[in-house]
């Protein structure tokens, strides 16, 4: 887990100490391997089911996971669904908990929501019920669903008293956790590699070839998600950041600059030493400057030896190419060697 | 207890104090024990009795079932149901029976998880009451 992750609280410990237990791993959260453990385990526990259907796109995994788990997916893309959803779980099946659906997919906040239904006959399809909520877009329904899957495998089954995952938060251990394991399923190694790696033959790696590669095996996947996996599994060195106006880390409002903050680097990057320092200025000539000031895609071949921290130092110098896109006041940005 | 057990016991107890940054000197004023015997339970040098394992774990927020034996426990260390203060009130004030409480409780837990930016408030009584008349057609008969 890359990400800044917060304390585990006595809950949370007791929450890692059950999925460890749940999935047959020996560490503790504590130990340096766990989360490798874990996602592994997770792994061991998908790859007979998909051995046995493949080959996939990332839908069909997403669909043949939640046929094993009990778990269906519905939608709500307006209050029309909404509606539907009622008439189904609440009036037709009797489950009086999604009477709390509409109140919560009139907030724009709430991404998705898991039911487990209480009056489900042991096996039914739709035991458990992911609530998609797609009325602001569909950026995030891909991850969404591979989120709550892997909170289904890695986790026990519920018991009477069932948790609540309360705020969802990247930092928080659990959630990290399972969102380390959700990339692992999303974009499944053993379907999404040979992909990328045949794309890699052809074509240099910018957002036109990521979006060739999600199209080939994952159409609804978001360009965040699926530019940090194809950099993952570049068969060169390769990086991803975003980057966005901003003042320094410690003083928001000094300074302010197009600054960085990387997404990810593969294997190779790091042994070549292809790595860019979080918050640092992206040069003014850059491809990633060019496309903040002109709101278009740019490629170009830079040397990184011309990004420089404050201080002064230079980054090693390597020819990379680099791929930028504008995106919601962001600019979104894959450097390879 | 056998030795083993009293020593993984005793690294349980220490591991939850540590998730809570507390000294052996805090968790045993909490617990109402000896700093000296709460060391040495959490070196398994000591046996403990099952009252003194309940202060610990007092002391520590977590059910006893967390010290011994997390198979016997639900993720958040508790396995009774506890029915909220707010819902009990409206149970009162629509006079529910406890299987229509429970029923009604048990129908808001079944929204398992949300993933959202928001916060999960807990729900004063009007809530309660609001949320059974949503749903009180569709309530096993009482």
């Amino acid at each position: 887990m890359s990400r800044n992750v917060k304390k585990p609280t006595v809950q949370d410990l007791l929450r890692l100490d059950a999925i460890a237990k749940h999935l047959k791993v020996k560490t503790r959260y504590e130990d340096p391997t766990f989360a490798a453990d874990v996602r592994a385990a997770c792994l061991a526990r998908i790859t007979p089911i998909l051995k046995e259907h493949g080959p996939f796109t990332g839908e069909d995994i997403a669909q043949c996971l939640g046929d094993e788990l009990c778990l269906t997916f519905e939608e709500v893309h307006g209050p029309h669904d909404v509606t539907k959803l009622e008439e189904h779980y609440l009036k037709g099946k009797k489950e009086i908990g999604f009477a709390q659906l509409r109140g919560e997919m009139d907030n724009p906040d709430v991404d998705a929501l898991l039911f487990q239904r209480m009056n489900a006959e042991p096996g039914a399809p739709d035991s458990w019920v992911a609530v998609l909520n797609l009325q602001e877009g569909r950026a995030k329904a891909y991850w969404n669903k591979f989120h709550e899957l892997s909170h289904r495998i890695a986790e026990p089954p519920q018991r009477i008293l069932p948790f609540r995952r309360h705020k969802f938060e990247a930092t928080h251990p659990v959630e990290a956790l399972v969102d380390s394991v959700a990339s692992d399923f999303a974009f499944y190694e053993p379907v999404f590699r040979p992909i990328v790696e045949t794309y890699a033959k052809t074509y240099r790696l910018s957002f036109e070839t990521i979006e060739q590669i999600r199209n080939a095996y994952a159409p609804t996947a978001s360009l965040l998600s699926t530019m940090i996996a194809v950099v993952k599994y570049w068969p060169r060195p390769a990086a991803s950041l975003i980057a966005e106006f901003r003042g320094r880390l410690n003083a928001p409002e000094t300074d302010p600059a197009l600054r960085v903050s990387p997404q990810g680097y593969n294997e190779r990057a790091n042994r070549i030493g292809l790595l860019i320092y979080p918050n640092m200025r992206a040069p003014l000539g850059s491809a990633i400057h060019q496309a903040y000031v002109t709101n278009e895609e740019q490629n170009a071949l830079e040397n990184l030896g011309n990004w420089e921290t404050s201080s002064g130092k230079s980054l090693a110098a390597i020819d990379v190419f680099t791929s930028a896109r504008y995106l919601n006041d962001r600019v979104y940005a894959v450097l390879s060697a | 207890m056998d030795n083993e057990h009293r020593e993984e016991v005793g690294k349980r107890i220490k591991r939850l104090r540590h998730a809570q940054d507390m000294t052996v000197h805090e968790l045993a004023k909490r617990s109402t024990i000896s700093a000296g015997y709460l060391s040495e339970v959490e070196r398994g040098l000591s046996a403990v009795s099952i009252d003194k394992l309940k202060q610990i774990a007092e002391g520590l927020g977590v059910g006893t079932e967390a010290l011994l034996d997390d198979s016997q426990t639900d993720v958040q260390g508790q396995n009774v149901v506890q029915i909220p203060s707010a819902l009990s009130a409206a149970a009162e004030r629509l006079n529910l029976s406890y299987r229509a409480t429970l029923a009604l409780f048990q129908g808001k837990k079944s929204l398992l998880a949300k993933r959202s930016s928001s916060e999960l408030a807990e729900w004063d009584v009007d809530e309660w009451v609001k949320f059974y008349k949503q749903v009180k057609d569709y309530l096993p008969e009482c």
